[in-house]
C-alpha cells in the first residue's frame, strides 16, 4: 500500500461530493486551526502528508493477524474431515478453538488496522432540534382537526357508539380461539392424581414393590401401576419411605403400613419433587426452594416457603404382598391455586 | 473532472463521467451510479457514513448485546435445522451410550443429536447458549451504563423503555430456549413457572391451562415455547432494536463533556471508515470469544442431566443467571399463604414469582419520568453526567443493584452453602435481611461517596490539587502548594455541518471550536448541582 493511497481524500478536492462550508455553523463558532504540525494520519491539506515510518512494520503486523484468521479456518476444516465422528474426543474443542481463533484475529485484525493504520480525525457535527416548528405543528393540530370534523364522528353519536359497540365484540373471535388453547380447567386433574384403590405401586420401570423391598430408613419413588408417562408422574410421584415403626405418630398409624409410609413426592410450594431424604432427622428437602418436611410430624413443612404439609397416600398391601394404595389423596397435592380449598 | 460541471442531460445520457478512475474508485463509482439511478441513495448514504459518533469504551457495551444478538440469530437458525419440537416419547439410540434405549420425549432426542451426531452440532448448540447469556448481560451492562450517567433523559427516554422493554423479551427469550430440550433441569423450570402461574388470583388456573395447553405437563408446551423462542419473541426484538438503533441515529450519540463537547454538537468520528472497521472488528471479537466459549467451556451439558420426569430432580438446579433473582426471590420468600372464604391464594410463590420481578421491570421502565416529576427537569439533555454529578440517581441505581444482588445470590444459596459450609437457613435468613435492610445502607454510603468525590472535583477546581511540596513561608508558616489544575489539551476538531436536512458539507482541512471552556477550567454553567468541576474527564482522546 504506498503512502498516495493510504492518505486519506482531502475533503473538498478529491471527494467532490463534499463542497466546502462557506460559512459558520449557526450555532457555534468555526475557528480555522493553525495549521502547525498535524498528528500522524490526519487529515490534511497539504499534499505532503507526513507518515509513520513505522507504517510498514505496523502493516506486515496486522496482516499476518489476518494470515492466523484464515490459518484457523484451515485447522477448523481440517479438524472438522478428519473427525468423522461427533464423539471423538477433543473434536468440539478443536472445532471451537479454531473458530474462535479465526474469527478472534479477523475481528482483531479489523479493529489494529483501524487503530494503527486509518486516519484519526476528531469531527464535530451539529444536533438538530428535534421539536418542530411552532406552525408546523399548529398546521398538523389543525389538519387532523379537519379530518376529525370531515369524518362527523362528535356530532354523530349512534355512527361513534355503534362503531365502539363494533371494536369491542371483535375481543370475543379472539378470545375464542385463544378458549382453544387449553381446556377448562376444573378437570380432575387438579384435585386427583392417578392413584385409585387397589393400584399398585410400581417404580419407574414399571416393576411392582413388595413387601420387604426396603431396608429401614430407604425409600422409593413410586407410581401407579400403568401410569408412568411424565402427565401421571406430574401429578401422582409418590415417596414410599419406611421407618421404624415405633416411630410412626398415632394420627399417620392408620394410613401406613408395617412402618412404611406414603407421601406425595409433589411440594405444596411449587411442584418440584421433594426428592431428598435426611435419614437422621427423617426430613424430606425440595432441592428447587429448599423447603423442609418432618415425616415424622405428618410431613409438615418446617423450613422454607412451603405452607402445607405432603398430602399422605393410605397405603396398603394386597394378597400379593405388592404395596397398594387403599385410596387417592383426600386433598389434591401439589402447588396451591385459587380454588384448592373449594 | 467533479460533479459542478454535471448537469441533467449528463445524468440522462448514462455516460460514464469518470472515465478516467481505475480499479476499486471505478467499481465503486459504477455501483455507486447503479444504485443512485434507480433508488437515490447517495445523499442519505452520503450522511450515513460521514455521521459522526462519539468515542468511549463504555459505548461499546450496547455493541456486543447487537452482535450477541446476530450470533443468536445466525446459530439459532442452524439449530432449526435438526431440533424436533415435540413430546412425542421415543427410544434413544444415538451415540451417546449411558442414555442407549432410554425412553426420551423427541425434543431431548433431537437435542443429543445435534450434540453427538451432527458434526459442529455441539459447538454451535453451546455458542448459542453462551450468546445467550451474553446477550441478556450486556443488555444489563449497557442499561446501567445509560442509568449511571443520565443518557435516558430527553429526549431519549423512549429509547429507554425500548431498551428495558428489549430486556424483559430478552429474559422471556432465554427462558423459553433453555425450556426446550426437555431436560430433567428445564422441566424443573418449566414446573415452577406452571405453578407461579397457578398462584395468579382468579385467573391462575386458566392461564396455566390455557399456556401449557391443559394439566402440567401436556405435551403442547414444547411445540409452543419453540414457536415463541424461534418467531414470535425474535421478530419483536428484531423490529425493537431497528426502533432502538433508529432512535439511536435520528437523535445522534449522547457524549461525555469535554473541551468542545457541547450539548450541540457531537465530537468523535464519522462512520467510515475507522468505525465500521472497527464496529465490524468488535463483531468478529464477540463472535471469537463465545466460539472459544461453545469449543472449550462445556454449557448446559443436558446429557447429564437426563430427560425430564416429573418425578425426578436433581439438587443444585439453579436456571441460567438472569432469572436467577426471580429464582432467589422465590427462594427467600417467607411462607405466606392466603386461606379464607374458600379460596386460596399462594403469596409465597405469587409474590417472588411475579410481582417482585414486575416492580423491578416496572420501575425500571418508568424511572425517567419519575424523575423528571421529582426533579421537574424538562430540559434537553445530550451531554452525559459523571455518576458522581447526581448522587441521588447514583445511590438509586447502586440500591437497586444491590438488592437485585441479593436475590440473585440467594438464587444460588444451595451452592453458596454447599461451597462454603454455611448453613442453608442461615443463609435464607441472611438473604431476607440483606434484601430489607442492604439498599438503604447501600443507598447511603453511595451518596456519601458521591458528595465526597464532588467536594474534593470542587475543591481542585477553586484552589487546584495537592502537589505535595511543602513551603515555608518567611512568617514561618508551613503550606502545602497547590498547582492549578493544568488545562487539557484541546482536540484538533474537523467540522462536519449539516446544515438543512440533505445538504451535509464538510469543512476542509482542520478547524477548532472555540465553545469557551475548552481550557479545562471551570465554568458557571457547568453543572445542576451547583458544582463547576466538570471537565470531562471522560471520552476525551488528546493526542498531542
Amino acid at each position: 500500500m504506498s503512502d498516495e493511497e493510504r492518505r486519506p481524500p482531502r475533503i473538498g478536492k478529491d471527494v467532490p461530493l463534499y463542497q466546502p462550508a462557506g460559512k459558520p455553523s449557526p450555532t457555534v463558532e468555526v475557528e480555522r486551526a493553525a495549521a502547525s504540525t498535524p498528528p500522524r494520519g490526519d487529515a490534511s491539506d497539504s499534499p505532503a502528508a507526513p507518515t509513520d515510518p513505522r507504517d510498514a512494520s505496523r502493516e506486515k503486523f496486522v496482516a499476518s493477524v489476518f494470515l492466523l484468521s484464515a490459518a484457523g479456518a484451515i485447522v477448523f476444516v481440517v479438524m472438522y474431515w478428519i473427525h468423522t465422528k461427533p464423539t471423538d474426543n477433543w473434536i468440539n474443542g478443536w472445532l471451537g478453538g479454531s473458530l474462535g481463533v479465526c474469527l478472534l484475529a479477523l475481528g482483531c485484525g479489523a479493529v489494529l488496522w483501524a487503530k494503527l493504520l486509518m486516519p484519526h480525525e476528531e469531527a464535530v457535527e451539529q444536533r438538530h432540534a428535534f421539536t418542530s416548528e411552532p406552525v408546523d405543528r399548529e398546521s398538523a393540530a389543525e389538519s387532523f382537526r379537519a379530518g376529525v370534523e370531515g369524518s362527523n364522528i362528535a356530532r354523530r353519536p349512534i355512527l361513534r357508539r355503534s362503531l365502539l359497540l363494533a371494536s369491542g365484540v371483535l375481543v370475543l373471535p379472539v378470545a375464542a380461539l385463544i378458549r382453544s388453547l387449553g381446556p377448562r380447567p376444573t378437570g380432575p386433574e387438579l384435585a386427583h392424581t392417578d392413584w385409585t384403590p387397589g393400584a399398585r405401586m410400581v417404580d419407574q420401570f414399571n416393576n411392582p414393590i413388595q413387601l420387604g423391598d426396603l431396608e429401614i430408613n430407604s425409600f422409593f419413588t413410586v407410581y401407579p401401576e400403568g401410569h408412568t408417562s411424565p402427565e401421571a408422574a406430574a401429578t401422582s410421584a409418590v415417596m414410599l419411605i419406611r421407618l421404624n415403626p415405633n416411630l410412626i405418630r398415632p394420627e399417620a398409624e392408620p394410613n401406613s403400613y408395617e412402618g412404611h409410609v406414603a407421601y406425595s413426592k409433589i411440594c405444596t410450594h411449587a411442584g418440584c419433587p421433594t426428592s431428598l431424604y435426611d435419614q437422621q432427622t427423617h426430613t424430606l428437602l425440595c432441592p428447587c426452594h429448599q423447603s423442609q418436611f418432618k415425616v415424622l410430624e405428618d410431613c409438615k413443612p418446617v423450613a422454607g416457603p412451603a405452607t402445607r404439609p405432603l398430602p399422605q397416600l393410605p397405603l396398603g398391601v394386597d394378597s400379593e404382598g405388592y404395596f397398594i394404595a387403599r385410596a387417592d389423596f383426600n386433598q389434591p397435592v401439589g402447588p396451591g391455586y385459587w380454588t384448592r380449598s373449594s | 473532472m467533479s460533479t459542478d460541471t454535471a448537469d441533467a442531460a449528463q445524468v440522462f445520457d448514462g455516460r460514464d463521467r469518470r472515465e478516467g478512475q481505475t480499479g476499486a474508485g471505478k467499481a465503486v463509482g459504477a455501483t455507486g451510479r447503479f444504485l443512485d439511478d434507480r433508488l437515490g441513495g447517495a445523499s442519505a448514504f452520503r450522511i450515513l457514513i460521514n455521521k459522526v459518533f462519539p468515542d468511549h469504551w463504555s459505548f461499546m457495551i450496547g455493541e456486543i448485546a447487537l452482535y450477541s444478538f446476530i450470533i443468536l440469530l445466525l446459530t439459532g437458525t442452524y439449530l432449526t435445522m435438526f431440533f424436533a419440537d415435540s413430546t412425542t416419547q421415543v427410544l434413544y439410540h444415538g451415540s451417546y451410550l449411558p442414555l442407549q434405549g432410554v425412553p426420551v420425549s423427541a425434543a431431548y432426542d433431537s437435542t443429543l443429536r445435534i450434540s453427538f451426531d451432527v458434526r459442529g452440532g455441539l459447538l454451535i448448540r453451546q455458542i448459542h447458549h453462551w450468546a445467550a447469556l451474553l446477550f441478556v448481560a450486556a443488555m444489563v451492562v449497557h442499561a446501567a451504563r445509560i442509568f449511571f450517567t443520565g443518557a435516558y433523559r430527553k429526549p431519549r427516554e423512549l429509547n429507554w423503555v425500548i431498551g428495558v422493554i428489549l430486556i424483559m423479551l430478552g429474559l422471556l427469550e432465554g427462558f423459553c430456549g433453555y425450556s426446550l430440550p426437555d431436560d430433567l433441569l428445564s422441566g424443573t423450570g418449566l414446573r415452577i413457572m406452571y405453578s407461579v402461574l397457578l398462584s395468579i388470583p382468579v385467573a391462575g388456573t386458566w392461564v396455566a391451562y390455557l399456556i401449557f395447553g391443559g394439566a402440567y405437563p401436556g405435551t403442547d408446551i414444547i411445540n409452543r415455547l419453540y414457536v415463541i423462542h424461534i418467531l414470535l419473541v425474535p421478530g419483536i426484538l428484531l423490529a425493537l432494536i431497528g426502533a432502538h438503533l433508529g432512535l439511536l441515529f435520528h437523535q445522534k450519540h449522547t457524549q461525555f463533556p469535554g473541551p468542545g463537547k457541547e450539548e450541540t454538537n457531537v465530537v468523535g468520528e464519522r462512520v467510515f471508515p475507522v468505525y465500521a472497521a472497527k464496529a465490524q472488528g468488535y463483531f468478529f471479537i464477540v463472535f471469537g470469544v463465545l466460539a472459544l466459549l461453545g469449543g472449550l467451556a462445556q454449557i448446559n451439558p443436558v446429557w447429564l442431566y437426563g430427560p425430564y420426569n416429573p418425578g425426578n430432580v436433581s439438587a443444585g438446579s439453579q436456571p441460567d443467571w438472569y432469572i436467577g433473582f426471580i429464582e432467589g426471590s422465590v427462594r427467600i420468600m417467607p411462607n405466606w399463604e392466603w386461606r379464607g372464604w374458600g379460596y386460596d391464594i399462594p403469596f409465597m410463590l405469587l409474590i417472588p414469582g411475579l410481582v417482585i420481578p414486575g416492580i423491578y421491570l416496572t420501575g425500571m421502565l418508568l424511572y425517567p419520568f419519575l424523575e423528571q416529576k421529582v426533579t421537574g427537569d424538562r430540559a434537553y439533555h445530550n451531554l452525559l453526567q459523571r455518576p458522581r454529578e447526581a448522587p441521588n440517581r447514583t445511590a438509586l441505581g447502586v440500591m437497586s443493584l444491590v438488592s437485585y444482588g441479593v436475590l440473585l445470590l440467594s438464587g444460588g444459596n444451595d451452592v453458596l452453602g454447599y461451597t462454603f459450609h454455611i448453613s442453608l437457613n442461615a443463609l435464607t435468613w441472611a438473604g431476607r435481611y440483606a434484601w430489607i435492610f442492604a439498599p438503604p445502607v447501600a443507598f447511603f454510603v453511595t451518596k456519601r461517596i458521591c458528595l465526597g468525590l464532588l467536594r474534593r472535583d470542587e475543591e481542585a477546581a477553586s484552589h487546584g490539587y495537592e502537589t505535595g511540596i511543602v513551603r515555608r513561608l518567611p512568617s514561618g508558616e508551613y503550606i502545602e502548594v497547590h498547582a492549578p489544575v493544568p488545562p487539557r489539551p484541546r482536540p484538533i476538531l474537523a467540522p462536519v455541518e449539516t446544515t438543512t436536512f440533505g445538504q451535509l458539507a464538510l469543512t476542509s482541512g482542520h478547524g477548532h471550536l472555540v465553545p469557551g471552556n475548552g481550557d479545562g477550567a471551570a465554568s458557571e454553567d457547568d453543572d445542576v448541582n451547583g458544582n463547576g468541576a466538570r471537565r470531562g474527564f471522560f471520552g476525551l482522546k488528546s493526542r498531542v
